[in-house]
């Protein structure tokens, strides 16, 4: 929210990473991502949830890594060698997201950013932060700490 | 000389061979069987007299062993030696006083002293005496002596002047008593015996004695010895014993020298030690073996000895069986007087035999030579008394009154011969007389019949003979009337035939002039024929030339359908090879996509830095997002190249099968041109069969016009043939004129045979005329062709003209629509 803020505050322009999830767009915050990686095999870790695919190691920190579209509740994706990890920066600690493609680095303008429609549940809604129209597309907008506000058993 | 004194010198010569022969014979295997029997028994009673020997020393032997066993022996030597030490020095002096020179026994009988009665060694001597005394009597042993070991003999049963010496004192130290005892001692087995053989001895007053000596031993050694003077009354008894050797046989013992050692019962002499028997002969006895040998010189007689060597304790002795030969041989020189005595008087038997037997023989044979002989003179009054006998005598007199026999009944034979001769002489005079009369009428036949011969060879055939002939040869007249009547009848026939040939002559020409005429046209059918076929002949080559370059063409087509084969191979090979270059640019394509991914990852993450660097990133972003874009254009580029790619790879497989569709098509192409090939061929081979079947056509036309010009030939010689006929008849008719007939009834016989005479020539030339078509009718069985008969006299004959056709049919047609034309409607004679 402090990024948020931030943008609000010195610049009326956002910059973001835009990814497909099977037909869907979505993106987040280009200052939370740390690198972007093409797809590796991860070690599986017992008795995670069934979106914590696994460990990589990142030069030397081993980090998680989450199926994005099994955390937003879409049919999980097969990873090929066209996939990748978005490496981001949740709450000080690094977490990976596997994404399906990375399509796109978009700086839009903060007035473009439309609120989600309130007919989501609460809870859902949380993870949708706004949603920005964009060349015919419609990018979803995620908060990546809302996304993870339980991060704290992630990093544990 | 006369048979009967032969006979009777014969017997007498047989009879002394055969019993001399048998008698030497017998005379000597009687004489060997006696000395061999002889021999055998001398060798048996050596044999026993030696056993018995040995047996009895052996016997001998073992009674010392148990006398020095004894204890008694023991216990006296003891005693005595005890004794002996009382009596001091000079005990053989004090010995010989008191059993000896104070014994009241005469000389011999010393031993019944049973005790001097002086100290303890006569209580010691009558303690023992009486049992060594009858130890000796029983055995007949000369003496039984006991010695100590310093060879004192302290006892000795007969006390000869032995008796108490020192056998060790200078005076006996070389006694035969004295060696024996120092053998004894020295010896190595202290329980052998020891002995010494028989030589003169001085205390028996030098009689040949001999000892056997053997030690007595208590348990730590030898104490004494005991001597035994050897028994020789008992070994002359049983060398006495003769029995089985007649009257001078005997059996002697001798030593190793050959000396007696027993005294002979045959001599007067004392022989012991001093008469000497076959020395050189005892010295080659074996062992356990008997020697028969023959010895002179032994109580002057020659004798027969048989030796066996007695094996006793090392005394070399040998026992001798000797016998007289003169007694021996005395059975032999008996049986041989025997034998003399028998042989004459078989000998004067023998002879008086054959003498009677001879007699018995010789008289009839005498008297039957007699008979022989006056047979022989002519005598046949003879009388045979001998036939009746049953021997060879009978079968000769029985022989010889065959002889007799034969004799009269060749005397009767002559007197029947004479008889039989004067009969003949008769008869053959009759024969003669009748033979004259048949000559007669022989010739009168002849002369008949050579009338009637000469008749007929003037022409007439009316003659005939009426008068009978001799009977053996009316037959020859029956016959010549026969033979012109027949010829008459068939004169007749002949000139009756004539006629008839005359009519025939005249249709023959008609017939050959319609044949000549034929022969023509048939002629020019022939050279149109043969035209025909030349032009036929040429078409055929030309279509065959033209079936031969169809065939080269099609060669070539065929030839090109497999080159381009070979090209539509190739085809798709490459077409392969294009597939697998494509499969390669997809492999690159695929690494530029990769590299174009990585690529826009990292302008992806350069973008992000450049964001994270704010202001100071912006250029930098820039250049990323370029790169990116470029990144993704070389994405897409290479995407549009895998789709280009996979699209020619697609047009590439269509490819390949449109061309291996093409190689299908051509190969269909090159088959069907094989076929073709094939047909062509089976044309130009059609062509070449139509060639060779014309060929033979132009030869049939050719034999054809051969035949048909000796066809004219023939024409024109029957023409001639026919004419010579007619003329022949008219000269047959004037020369039948000739003969004058019997008129009626024979015409018709005549004429017969003349026309078979006519009908000679025609037939001849008939056949010749037929020769040649006759020689062109091979006539193949396939063509079916059948033959018509156009007249009853024309033969069935082939046409040429029809194989011809035939021919044509064949080398044109397929074989099954070939209908050879059949022969039944157009004949080889309408040509």
């Amino acid at each position: 929210m402090s990024e948020t803020a931030n943008a609000t505050a010195q610049s009326a322009y956002l910059e973001i990473i835009s990814f497909h999830l099977g037909e869907q767009v979505f993106c987040v915050n280009i200052m939370a991502v740390r690198e972007i990686r093409g797809w590796a095999p991860s070690t599986t870790l017992p008795h995670t949830p069934p979106h914590v695919l696994g460990v990589i190691n990142l030069r030397g920190s081993v980090i998680p890594v989450i199926d994005m579209a099994a955390r937003l509740g879409l049919s999980a994706i097969e990873p090929t060698e066209r996939s990748a990890i978005i490496v981001t920066n949740i709450a000080g600690k690094l977490v990976g997201l596997l994404v399906e493609n990375v399509s796109d680095m978009i700086t839009v303008n903060a007035e473009e950013l439309q609120p989600a429609p309130e007919v989501l549940p609460t809870a859902e809604r949380a993870l949708t932060k706004a949603i920005i129209p964009h060349d015919e597309q419609m990018i979803c907008y995620l908060d990546l700490d809302a996304l993870f506000s339980d991060a704290d058993e992630l990093a544990a | 000389m006369q048979i009967s004194r032969k006979l009777p010198l014969a017997a007498a010569l047989l009879t002394i061979i055969s019993i001399g022969a048998s008698s030497i014979v017998s005379l000597s295997i009687g004489s060997d069987a006696v000395h061999g029997q002889t021999a055998e028994k001398l060798m048996a009673v050596a044999d026993g007299r030696r056993n018995q020997l040995e047996t009895y020393l052996a016997n001998v032997e073992q009674d010392l062993v148990s006398i020095t066993q004894n204890t008694i022996s023991r216990s006296a030597l003891e005693g005595f030696k005890f004794d002996w030490g009382f009596i001091g020095s000079g005990a053989a002096g004090v010995l010989h006083s008191r059993y000896i020179d104070h014994n009241p026994n005469p000389d011999g009988e010393k031993q019944l002293l049973d005790s001097a009665n002086v100290d303890s060694y006569d209580a010691t001597h009558k303690r023992y005496h009486a049992k060594f005394r009858d130890i000796v009597d029983a055995h007949g042993y000369g003496d039984l002596m006991l010695i100590d070991m310093s060879g004192n003999v302290v006892y000795s049963v007969v006390k000869d002047r032995d008796f108490g010496v020192n056998l060790r004192s200078d005076a006996w130290r070389d006694t035969a008593l004295a060696s024996l005892f120092e053998t004894v001692l020295a010896a190595e087995d202290p329980a052998a015996s020891a002995f010494s053989d028989y030589q003169p001895y001085g205390p028996s007053q030098d009689r040949p004695t001999a000892f056997l000596g053997r030690a007595l031993l208590n348990e730590f050694g030898i104490v004494g010895v005991a001597v035994i003077k050897m028994p020789d009354a008992n070994l002359s008894g049983i060398l006495a014993n003769t029995t089985g050797l007649g009257d001078t046989g005997e059996t002697v013992l001798l030593n190793s020298a050959g000396y007696l050692l027993v005294d002979s019962a045959k001599t007067e002499v004392n022989d012991v030690l001093a008469t000497q028997l076959a020395p050189e002969l005892v010295a080659t006895v074996p062992d356990r073996d008997v020697v028969s040998a023959n010895y002179q010189g032994y109580r002057e007689i020659s004798a027969d000895l048989a030796l066996a060597r007695v094996d006793f304790n090392g005394a070399n002795w040998v026992v001798a069986a000797v016998v007289d030969e003169a007694e021996a041989s005395a059975a032999v020189i008996s049986m041989r007087n025997m034998i003399l005595a028998i042989s004459l008087a078989m000998l004067v038997a023998a002879l008086a035999l054959s003498t009677w037997f001879s007699r018995t023989l010789t008289r009839p044979i005498d008297q039957l030579v007699g008979s022989m002989r006056r047979l022989a003179d002519g005598d046949t009054s003879i009388d045979l008394a001998e036939t009746g006998r049953k021997d060879e005598i009978g079968d000769m007199a029985r022989s010889v009154a065959v002889f007799r026999d034969a004799a009269l009944e060749k005397a009767e034979l002559e007197r029947r011969a004479d008889e039989d001769r004067s009969l003949v002489e008769f008869e053959r005079q009759e024969r003669e007389e009748a033979k004259a009369e048949d000559a007669r009428r022989m010739q009168e036949a002849v002369d008949q019949l050579a009338d009637g011969l000469h008749r007929l060879s003037e022409g007439d055939l009316s003659v005939h003979l009426d008068t009978p002939f001799l009977a053996s040869l009316d037959r020859l007249r029956i016959d010549f009337n026969t033979s012109v009547d027949k010829l008459s009848a068939t004169l007749g026939d002949v000139s009756s035939n004539i006629d008839s040939i005359n009519g025939d002559t005249s249709e023959l020409s008609a017939a050959a002039d319609n044949l000549a005429r034929r022969t023509e046209q048939q002629a020019a059918s022939l050279e149109e024929t043969s035209a025909a076929l030349d032009e036929i002949t040429a078409t055929v080559k030309n279509s065959s030339a033209r079936a031969d370059d169809a065939s080269t063409k099609v060669g070539e087509a065929k030839q090109s359908t497999d080159k381009s084969s070979k090209v539509v191979a190739e085809a798709v090979d490459a077409m392969g090879r294009i597939e697998t270059a494509s499969g390669e640019i997809s492999n690159i394509i695929n690494v530029i996509d990769e590299i174009a991914f990585q690529t826009n990852l990292l302008a992806l993450n350069a973008g992000v830095e450049a964001a994270r660097a704010g202001e100071a990133g912006k250029g930098f972003a820039v250049v990323a997002q370029e790169v990116r874009e470029l990144a993704q254009r070389s994405a897409t580029a290479a995407k549009d190249i895998k789709d280009l790619i996979n699209k020619s790879g697609e047009e590439v497989t269509t490819g390949v099968a449109l061309v291996r569709q093409t190689g299908e098509a051509l190969g269909l192409i090159a088959s069907h041109v094989s076929d073709i090939n094939e047909q062509i061929s089976s044309i130009a081979t059609a062509a070449r069969e139509q060639a060779t079947g014309l060929s033979e056509i132009n030869t049939a036309v050719n034999q054809m016009d051969q035949v048909t010009q000796q066809n004219a030939a023939m024409v024109e010689e029957a023409t001639a043939v026919t004419h010579r006929l007619n003329s022949g008849t008219a000269a047959l008719d004037a020369l039948v004129r000739q003969f004058t007939l019997v008129p009626g009834g024979a015409n018709g016989a005549i004429a017969s045979v003349r026309s078979a005479q006519f009908a000679s020539p025609s037939a001849v030339s008939g056949s010749s005329s037929s020769g040649p078509a006759r020689a062109s009718t091979p006539q193949p069985q396939t063509t079916g062709s059948a033959v018509s008969v156009s007249g009853p006299d024309s033969r069935p004959v082939d046409s040429p003209a029809r194989n011809m056709v035939n021919s044509v049919v064949r080398a044109f047609g397929t074989g099954t629509d070939a209908k050879p034309t059949t022969a039944s409607d157009d004949d080889w004679e309408e040509f």
